[in-house]
């Protein structure tokens, strides 16, 4: 520590408390003060955990509090730095391009496919969407943040699992270090290549000298789920700007495995600051609040002292539970419930569950939002449709539409029913790459019906004219979306997801002009397949849970990364393994992934238990106390696949409810 | 006495015990699981398991609810909490649920998919297939030359072929043998060995299976066991939440299988095995060894205590059960056969039992021979009505063979007698299958007249008979019934809109259109989570759906383009193969025989059930082999000399591995093994049965011949009638 920050210690404050204590509100009025204290809102950085932070204090604290205030995640101020300072890095190019988490998932996944051709990583078990996941996503991401060296991520891996290194390891480190060397050449960056030039700018003298000459306040909201590389930024600036001010969740941390330090963030800080303690709980109730403490003790091994009756539903089939979770939701509705207050939190979001919990409300005129990102765009009609376009506008291309695609294709286009529809789309997947069908030598005309019939025509011509010329892909898509489906008058969700498509295509395209790997085939067919493959996901359309006049859907991550509060709330797969979940994967280990452990130290199973055993603990602990009124539990003996499930959760919340 | 509970004295000093390994020989009907529930509430309500749980390891799911009821009633009995102080599982659940505790040390995501057999059958033919695009001519070399051209001998192979592989890969996994270093040694094989393409498309098939990120059953038990074998402190933890491991059916149990529970109960720990070693008849199409139980109880350091005696059956039930023993033990025509049974008599109960053996009047077994199978089972159809007609009383006709089960079922159907089947796709799966595959493969080809119609008779038998809507089918386009350009009342035409189901059927015209929107604006998984509700299917039913949905999912994660066209056919093979789900949900209630019914299966499905009347059918050579020089139904002759490649195979396997010593093939052996297994399933027939047994068997005259149990089993009968006579 330095002694300039020692200094400084007085104009540094951390607030440290649990859940619901209080502390974003205590932060924003720390900014109020300094506000009133004369000091320009431009010359202030606020750090939030989410993204969906940002526009919350935005909305909290109003014009003109709020303008010109820089309020970003640490991801979105690295990139903002990168673009601002690129010279200063010395990697050619005007600017880099940023790829989207789904087109560098799609990259990774490439490669991933590739090595398993060769035979490379016969050891793992696993799709090559989650091993591209795991290493571009994960590995890439924590190694960039905490530090690690490339050389030493095998090691790392293999002990980080408690296993000898091996080829396996080795492979993975070599396709991750290959793919970033790919896109380093071409100044395109994914977060973890963005987290390592970020480290090289805040190793830059005169890049501290520029932050210290543009701000004079820093204040981090959640520090418990900082990255390193964040908590090195922060603290440089607490070294070189006039104040700042923290804040430190003890129930929090939930963020690890991604990276996330809490330990090292109070390492850091907790000597820096003067530490303010918050107390009590404005988010639940005292005795939920209780309750969830009462949990994490006997997670953590303790006695339990004091029972906490609970509303249980235990079922023996996994649908019949969340039957009677929807008969439970809808008797909350009839008393007076707004749908908004009530939340179902599950450890997995599965199509079974949000079916049938989704349908159940459906019936009573109510609606659900997911807040998991599970849902594909190649799902969404209008996006399905958009991509369908852009396949029969090229057939050179060789990629042929489904009579399923067609059939939903000129479903939305003509409004037809299904079997119309049908009889259409199967005539065009049929004459596809030749010239679409005309439907009065096919003799459809009288069967689809002369007026539509004449619709199909212009879409027809539409294409041919298409056919002809050879548009970018965003730029066709775009089309595509003006003249043939924006006439059609789509709902607000459907025009979110037009304008997904054309961005995503945007983007692509983008970063396919300078990607030497997109170079080998048309841009357009590969943002097809892309979008074609599921690997793009649609957007969940939500802004703030709490406005939102629908019950919430949610894996506990989700929940309390959307700062989400409810006046009940259902816990459901109670018994189910995930609700105690380590944080070490087959290939990743965040607490492995560090320099402050050894290198050569194997992670063993008595440290990933009290791991599991913490985060389920500090889990529940923080969803209960983010409960104002009850909660509700509900389990099932088997799982959806017939296997009976563990029930560690619920045994523990079968002591602790009596 | 246990709590009320009066226990015989063989239970009785089962529960008693307190630690150690302890094998429990069970005879048919001895009350084990009385016993073993006995046990484990003793144990948790006298504090002796502490903090940890008593870990019941059972192999049907049938026999997991049945643990969990018996033990839970003792609970309360005892005024403790019903659920707590033990876990039951299937051994495939519980290896499941080892691995989900650390699945990265074993290099799997935190929720491996667990493949059904038909998802993983799914995936091994797709390998054949790929293999025999690659070999082309290869698979057709193994026939005898002077078949090779008969198109359906080669069919009967080509259908053959992957299940054969299956048994081959299975057996790798049983021993822990990787697939990639065994691939990397087929060039140490002959060109015309079997084991060649079986170990190709097994590391074809482990490739495939790692890439979808998961695992079959077979891997389930392999990594669990590897992860308790790597990881001592995690056995450490599992062993204290597990202090007393008990395990039913010990006789099916597999050398893996057996390792792992012994690994985890440790070599200070508590495991208790009960089983029938007489009753083991999985060995020749599993790996289960029936020797491993056998081996348990002589071992040293394993106290035994056997349950003798059983109320299950009749003295003259039982006594054939045991003159069948001896007979196999002493008299077996081939010598080799005869440890086939373990020394071990069934006693009936104390006269003063509570639930006494049946003592029906007169001598209530019968055994006779017939001139052909038809004449067999016209005879058996014939007596039914009557045994149907005792009150209360449950009826059974068993069979060597699915098949002759179905051709008795289609007898029954015909003479309007009711029955069930018990086989292993269940009624209830089969109905699910075809109603759903018709419904959609209407949903995707919509345009298709002929698709309609069986659509809707699956929803409205009586349609199919309906002929103002068959006229109605016929003349009218289906986009105009179901999406009629212009607006009219109703949907059907005259004179369908007259007719006697007009009113079902305008309203199920009405939701096929409704379920055409759905099916072309869901994707497949979420069209049929929807179609389950719409449907309004039974709960178990509607579960095993929910995980067919599942499986389409993960497809569609592989497939994109997976859509309603190829929906129909993989969602009919998945419904119909869904063994675990379907186990899970449909068998989890127990099998409770009902009276006036007939119950038609084999004799494998029979094991563990039993009815007041049981016909054992078919007692002919064919099944029950004697000798190993007679034709077996596994022989496949067009193969020559090599007429069973999967043992051959495995001959192979352990020398390649350097365990055996190749020398001439001897197939004997493996038919001697074959021989003892029938004998069993024998022995298996005929303690079903409580009061009254019927044995039939065709003549030779036919063809066929009675097997010499049977022969044996007649002369029984014919003497214990004449000592009975006597008696009276």
């Amino acid at each position: 520590m330095n002694d300039t920050v020692e200094r400084k210690a007085s104009s540094r404050r951390l607030a440290v408390g649990p859940t619901g204590s209080g502390r974003t509100t205590w932060l924003q009025e720390r900014y109020r003060e300094l506000l009133a204290d004369g000091v320009s809102s431009s010359t202030v950085l606020v750090l939030v955990a989410h993204a969906a932070r940002v526009g919350e204090w935005r909305d909290t604290l109003g014009e003109p509090a709020a303008a010109g205030l820089s309020i970003y995640t640490f991801n979105g101020w690295a990139q903002r730095e990168l673009r601002r300072h690129w010279p200063r890095l010395g990697r050619g190019g005007p600017e880099p391009h940023f790829l989207t988490a789904d087109v560098a998932q799609f990259l990774m996944e490439r490669r991933v496919r590739q090595a398993l051709e060769r035979g490379e990583l016969a050891e793992l078990t696993a799709t090559p969407q989650r091993t591209a996941l795991l290493l571009e996503g994960n590995l890439g991401v924590i190694a960039a943040a905490a530090g690690v060296p490339p050389e030493e991520l095998p090691a790392r891996m293999a002990g980080g699992v408690g296993a000898k290194e091996s080829s396996v390891f080795v492979q993975a480190a070599a396709l991750l270090e290959g793919y970033h060397a790919a896109l380093s050449q071409a100044q395109v960056l994914d977060y973890g290549l963005c987290l390592a030039l970020y480290r090289e700018l805040l190793r830059d003298p005169a890049y501290g000298e520029f932050l210290a000459g543009e701000l004079r306040y820093i204040l981090v909201d959640d520090l418990d789920e900082t990255l390193p590389l964040a908590q090195e930024l922060i603290e440089l600036l607490m070294g070189r700007l006039e104040g700042g001010f923290l804040t430190y969740n003890t129930d929090g941390g939930h963020t690890r495995f991604q990276g996330a330090d809490p330990e090292g963030a109070w390492r850091r800080f907790a000597p820096l600051c003067a530490q303010v303690p918050l107390e009590g709980c404005r988010t639940a109730t005292p005795q939920l609040a209780e309750f969830g403490q009462a949990l994490f003790r006997r997670l953590m091994g303790e006695e339990v002292t004091r029972l906490f009756p609970l509303e249980d539903i235990r079922t023996e089939f996994r649908g019949e539970m969340l039957r009677q979770v929807v008969e439970t939701l809808r008797r909350e509705l009839a008393a007076g419930a707004v749908p908004g207050e009530l939340a179902v939190v599950a450890p997995a979001v599965d199509p079974v569950l949000e079916h049938t919990i989704a349908g159940g409300l459906a019936r009573e005129g109510v609606g659900l939002i997911n807040l998991t990102r599970s849902r594909r765009l190649r799902d969404e009609p209008y996006a399905l449709a958009l991509v369908s376009l852009l396949l029969l506008a090229n057939p050179a291309w060789g990629l042929a539409p489904s009579v399923g695609e067609m059939t939903h294709t000129f479903r939305l286009l003509l409004d037809l029913d299904p079997v119309r529809g049908f009889l259409l789309g199967r005539a065009v997947a049929g004459s596809f790459p030749g010239a679409l069908p005309d439907l009065a030598e096919r003799g459809l005309l009288p069967r689809v019906g002369f007026a539509k019939g004449e619709a199909y025509r212009r879409v027809a011509e539409w294409l041919t004219a298409r056919r002809a010329e050879e548009l970018p892909v965003d730029v066709f898509c775009h089309r595509a979306f003006g003249e043939l489906l924006a006439p059609l008058e789509p709902a607000q969700d459907h025009l979110v997801y037009c304008r997904q498509v054309i961005q995503s295509a945007a983007r692509f395209r983008s970063v396919a002009q300078v990607l030497p790997e997109l170079g080998g085939a048309p841009v357009g067919r590969q943002f097809a397949e892309l979008v074609r493959g599921g690997t793009v996901a649609a957007e969940p359309l939500i802004a703030r849970p709490e406005d939102d006049r629908r019950v919430l859907l949610a894996t506990p991550y989700a929940y309390l990364a959307a700062g989400a509060v409810s006046r009940v709330q259902v816990w459901v797969d109670l018994d189910a393994a995930q609700w105690l979940r380590g944080d070490a994967k087959e290939l990743v280990n965040p607490r492995t992934c560090t320099p402050a452990h050894p290198a050569d130290l194997a992670w063993t199973d008595a440290e990933e238990e009290a791991v599991r055993l913490e985060n389920a603990a500090r889990t529940v602990r923080a969803l209960a106390r983010r409960c104002t009124d009850r909660l509700i539990v509900a389990g099932s003996l088997l799982d959806s696949r017939g296997f009976e499930q563990d029930g560690e959760l619920a045994e523990a919340l079968q002591e602790v409810a009596g | 006495m246990s709590g009320g509970w009066r226990l015989r004295s063989g239970q009785a000093a089962v529960v008693a015990y307190t630690g150690g390994y302890l094998a429990v020989p069970a005879v048919p009907g001895a009350g084990k699981t009385t016993a073993l529930a006995h046990l484990a509430a003793r144990l948790i309500a006298e504090g002796g398991v502490g903090k940890g749980r008593i870990l019941v390891v059972t192999y049907q799911n049938s026999g997991v609810s049945n643990f969990r009821e018996r033990i839970g009633t003792l609970l309360q009995e005892r005024g403790l909490p019903p659920a707590r102080g033990y876990e039951v599982r299937t051994i495939h659940s519980l290896a499941a649920q080892i691995l989900r505790r650390r699945p990265e040390r074993r290099l799997l995501p935190e929720r491996p998919l667990i493949l059904d057999e038909a998802s993983r059958d799914h995936i091994l033919r797709d390998e054949v297939r790929r293999w025999r695009r690659n070999h082309p001519d290869t698979l057709q070399n193994f026939l005898e030359p002077r078949v090779r051209q008969d198109l359906q001998v080669r069919a009967r192979w080509e259908e053959a072929f992957p299940g054969l592989v299956r048994q081959i890969v299975a057996h790798c996994k049983a021993h822990r043998l990787a697939a990639a270093p065994l691939a990397a040694q087929v060039g140490k094989l002959s060109a015309d060995s079997f084991l060649r393409p079986a170990l190709e498309v097994y590391a074809a098939y482990e490739a495939a299976l790692r890439r979808e990120g998961a695992l079959d059953f077979d891997d389930l038990l392999v990594h669990a066991y590897e992860l308790l074998r790597g990881e001592p402190e995690f056995l450490e933890r599992l062993r204290r939440r597990w202090p007393f491991v008990f395990e039913d059916e010990a006789q099916d149990s597999s050398p893996l299988q057996e390792e792992l529970l012994t690994l985890l109960a440790g070599p200070e720990g508590n495991l208790v095995r009960v089983g029938d070693a007489n009753q083991a008849i999985m060995s020749t199409f599993t790996n289960a060894d029936p020797d491993l139980f056998r081996r348990f109880c002589r071992r040293p350091e394993v106290l035994v205590r056997s349950l003798r005696e059983s109320g299950r059956s009749s003295r003259d039930i039982i006594d054939l059960a045991n003159h069948f023993m001896r007979w196999v033990r002493e008299e077996h025509p081939w010598a080799a056969c005869r440890d086939a049974l373990e020394e071990q008599t069934i006693q009936p109960v104390a006269p003063d039992d509570p639930h006494p053996n049946p003592n029906p009047p007169g001598y209530h077994i019968l055994t006779r021979r017939f001139a052909s199978q038809s004449e067999e089972m016209g005879h058996v159809v014939g007596r039914l009505p009557r045994a149907l007609a005792v009150p209360e009383h449950t009826v059974a006709v068993l069979f060597p063979t699915n098949r002759q089960a179905e051709d008795f079922a289609r007898l029954l159907e015909r003479r309007g007698i009711p029955y069930r089947t018990i086989t292993r796709t269940r009624p209830e799966q089969q109905r699910l299958a075809q109603g759903l595959g018709d419904l959609l493969d209407f949903l995707a080809a919509p345009h298709d007249r002929e698709a309609l119609g069986r659509a809707v008779a699956g929803l409205v038998p009586e349609a199919g008979a309906d002929a103002a809507w068959q006229a109605a089918l016929r003349a009218t386009a289906p986009e105009e019934l179901l999406f009629p350009l212009e607006e009219r009342a109703g949907r059907l035409p005259a004179p369908a809109a007259a007719g006697p189901l007009a009113a079902q059927l305008e309203g199920l015209v009405r939701r096929l259109g409704e379920w055409l929107e759905l099916a072309w604006s869901l994707p497949p998984d979420a069209l049929l989570l929807q179609l389950a509700e719409e449907l309004d299917l039974e709960e178990a039913d509607a579960a095993v759906l929910q995980a067919v949905a599942l499986e389409v999912r993960r497809r569609l994660a592989r497939e994109p383009q997976l859509d309603l066209v190829q929906l129909g056919p993989q969602v009919r093979e998945l419904v119909r193969q869904a063994g675990h789900v379907a186990a899970a949900v449909y068998d989890r209630q127990g099998f409770h025989a009902e009276a006036g019914v007939v119950y038609v299966t084999t004799f494998h499905k029979a094991k563990g059930l039993e009815w007041d009347t049981v016909y054992l059918m078919q007692l002919n050579e064919g099944d029950f082999p004697s000798t190993p020089t007679v034709h077996m139904r596994g022989d496949l002759d067009y193969l020559g000399e090599r007429f069973r490649p999967d043992r051959l195979a495995r001959r192979e396997l352990s020398h390649l591995l350097g365990e055996e010593v190749l020398g001439e093939e001897d197939l004997t052996a493996v038919k001697e093994e074959e021989i003892r297994e029938r004998l069993r399933l024998l022995y298996v027939g005929i303690t079903r049965a409580r009061e009254n047994l019927f044995l039939g068997a065709v003549d030779p005259s036919r063809g066929m011949a009675p097997s010499q149990a049977f022969r044996a089993l007649e002369e029984s009968v014919r003497r214990g009638g004449e000592v009975r006579r006597e008696r009276a």
